[in-house]
C-alpha cells in the first residue's frame, strides 16, 4: 500500500487533478494499492510501505506554512518520494532552506546513480519537467542524485529512505516511479 | 476563485471548464483568435463560435485577435489574460492541456508573470476513462478537423459516441493516433455541455478535405433551448 498525500492549498482544490491523480493513475496501471489524504488531516501509515508527497500548483507554497503537519515523516521508517513541493517539504524536514529560484518546463537533467536498483539508476541524461517557484539547499544530511545545471533537482537522505526529485515523474519520466516502487517493495523495514 | 478558462471550443477546454466549476468560480472565458492557420497555440476550426459556447453557459468571453506570429501570439495571449484581469479581477486561468508540455509551459510562464494562478484540470488524464466520461455526461462533440492519417474525410462532421470512440481506440492502437487528438491529429467543436443553459443547434457547414487533412467549418449555427 502507497500513501499519496495532496500537497495543495486546500483539500479537493483543481490542483488535484494536475498532480495527485496523474500518480494515482500511474499507480493503477502499476496494479499499486494506494490511499490519498490531504495533507492536513490527521494520518494512519499503518499498513503503509512507502509515502509520494505530491507536487503543487507553481502559484501554491501554502505547504510551507505549517511544517508541524509534517512532524510524523521524522517517526517515520517507510520509503517516502517527494515530487517538487514533496522534496521541498522533505529538505525542510531534513533541515534544509528554500531560495526563490522559478523554474518552468523541460530541463536538461544529469543523473549521478548508475545502478540498476537506485532511483536514478536507469537513465544518465534526460529531460524533466520542472514548475516550481522555489528551490532547495541541499542539507548535510541529504546527497545529490541528479543535477541541472548547478542545481540539485534529484536527493535523497543518508540515513533514511527518504528521497526527493525537483522535476514531475509523471511527466515522461515515469520510470523514476518504478524505481520508487521497487525501493519501497524490497524496503524491509516497513512501518 | 475567481478563474477564467481558456477556451478553443473544442472538448479539452470546456471539460476543464467543467472541472473548474465544481471547485471554483469560472468569471469569464477567453478566447484568442489567430490568423495563423499553422499556430501551434491557438488555431482551431470554428474558434469564431467560442462567443457562442459562453453565451450558451452564461458566462461573459473576452474575444482577443492575433496575428499568430509564433512569439507575438503569446504577447497576444497575455493581453488577452490581462484584459481579464482588469474586467473580471480573475485570480487564476484554467487550460484544458493534456499532455502537451510546449502550450502548459508558455501558459506557466505568462501566469506567473501577471501573478495569476494556472491550472491544468485534465494534465495526464487517463485518456480513455476521459472520452468514455465525455459520452457518458452528455457533452455533445462533433470532430472538426482531420489532421493525420489514416482518417478520411467520412470522419468530419461525426458526433463522439460510443461507435466513434471504438473507431478511435482503433486507430490509436494501430496507427499511434492519440486517443485525444492532443498530438493535433483532430480537433473537435463542443455543441452541448451539461452546464449549458442553451444548446447549439448546427444548421450547416462546409467540409473541405484533401490527402488526411479536412476541416468541417461552420457556417451558420443558434442557440436553441434544450430538449428535457
Amino acid at each position: 500500500m502507497i500513501s499519496l498525500i495532496d500537497l495543495s492549498y486546500r483539500p479537493e482544490s483543481l490542483s488535484y487533478y494536475e498532480f495527485v491523480l496523474p500518480i494515482s493513475t500511474i499507480l493503477m496501471h502499476l496494479n499499486i494499492s494506494h490511499t490519498i489524504r490531504y495533507w492536513r488531516e490527521e494520518g494512519n501509515l499503518k499498513g503503509t510501505q512507502g509515502c509520494i508527497l505530491c507536487g503543487t500548483a507553481l502559484a501554491d507554497n501554502e505547504f510551507v506554512s505549517d511544517m508541524s503537519r509534517f512532524s510524523w515523516i521524522a517517526s517515520s521508517s517507510i520509503p517516502i518520494l517527494g515530487i517538487c513541493a514533496g522534496m521541498q517539504v522533505l529538505s525542510l524536514v531534513a533541515g534544509g532552506t528554500l531560495k526563490e529560484e522559478p523554474i518552468i518546463g523541460m530541463q536538461e537533467i544529469t543523473s549521478l546513480e548508475t545502478g540498476p536498483y537506485e532511483l536514478m539508476g536507469l537513465h544518465k541524461q534526460f529531460s524533466g519537467f520542472e514548475l516550481h517557484k522555489y528551490i532547495t539547499d541541499i542539507p548535510s544530511s541529504c546527497t545529490p542524485l541528479a543535477i541541472s545545471g548547478e542545481r540539485v533537482v534529484a536527493m535523497r537522505h543518508q540515513t533514511r529512505p527518504w528521497y526527493g526529485v525537483m522535476f514531475h515523474p509523471e511527466v515522461r519520466n515515469e520510470w523514476v516511479l518504478d524505481q520508487f516502487i521497487m525501493i519501497v517493495s524490497t524496503n524491509t523495514d516497513n512501518q | 476563485m475567481r478563474l477564467a478558462v481558456l477556451l478553443s471550443g473544442g472538448k479539452d477546454s470546456i471539460f476543464a471548464w467543467y472541472r473548474a466549476m465544481k471547485t471554483d468560480d469560472v468569471i469569464c472565458c477567453i478566447s484568442i483568435t489567430s490568423a495563423n492557420t499553422e499556430s501551434y497555440m491557438f488555431h482551431t476550426p470554428n474558434i469564431d463560435l467560442t462567443g457562442m459556447q459562453a453565451q450558451a453557459a452564461g458566462v461573459p468571453c473576452i474575444i482577443h485577435a492575433t496575428a499568430g506570429n509564433k512569439e507575438e501570439e503569446l504577447y497576444d495571449l497575455k493581453e488577452g489574460i490581462k484584459r481579464a484581469v482588469l474586467q473580471y479581477q480573475i485570480q487564476g486561468v484554467v487550460t484544458g492541456a493534456i499532455l502537451s508540455v510546449y502550450q502548459a509551459t508558455r501558459i506557466q510562464q505568462i501566469c506567473y508573470d501577471i501573478g495569476l494562478w494556472c491550472f491544468n484540470p485534465l494534465w495526464h488524464i487517463d485518456q480513455k476513462s476521459y472520452m468514455y466520461n465525455l459520452i457518458n455526461l452528455g457533452f455533445e462533440v462533433y470532430i472538426t478537423g482531420v489532421f493525420a492519417c489514416p482518417f478520411d474525410e467520412k470522419w468530419l462532421g461525426r458526433r463522439i459516441d460510443a461507435t466513434l470512440l471504438h473507431d478511435l481506440i482503433d486507430f490509436s492502437e494501430r496507427h499511434h493516433i492519440t486517443l485525444t487528438g492532443e498530438g493535433g491529429e483532430y480537433e473537435t467543436f463542443v455543441a452541448d455541455a451539461p452546464f449549458f443553459t442553451e444548446r447549439i443547434s448546427i444548421q450547416s457547414a462546409d467540409t473541405s478535405y484533401h490527402n488526411y487533412h479536412g476541416t468541417y467549418l461552420i457556417t451558420s449555427a443558434s442557440l436553441e433551448a434544450k430538449k428535457r
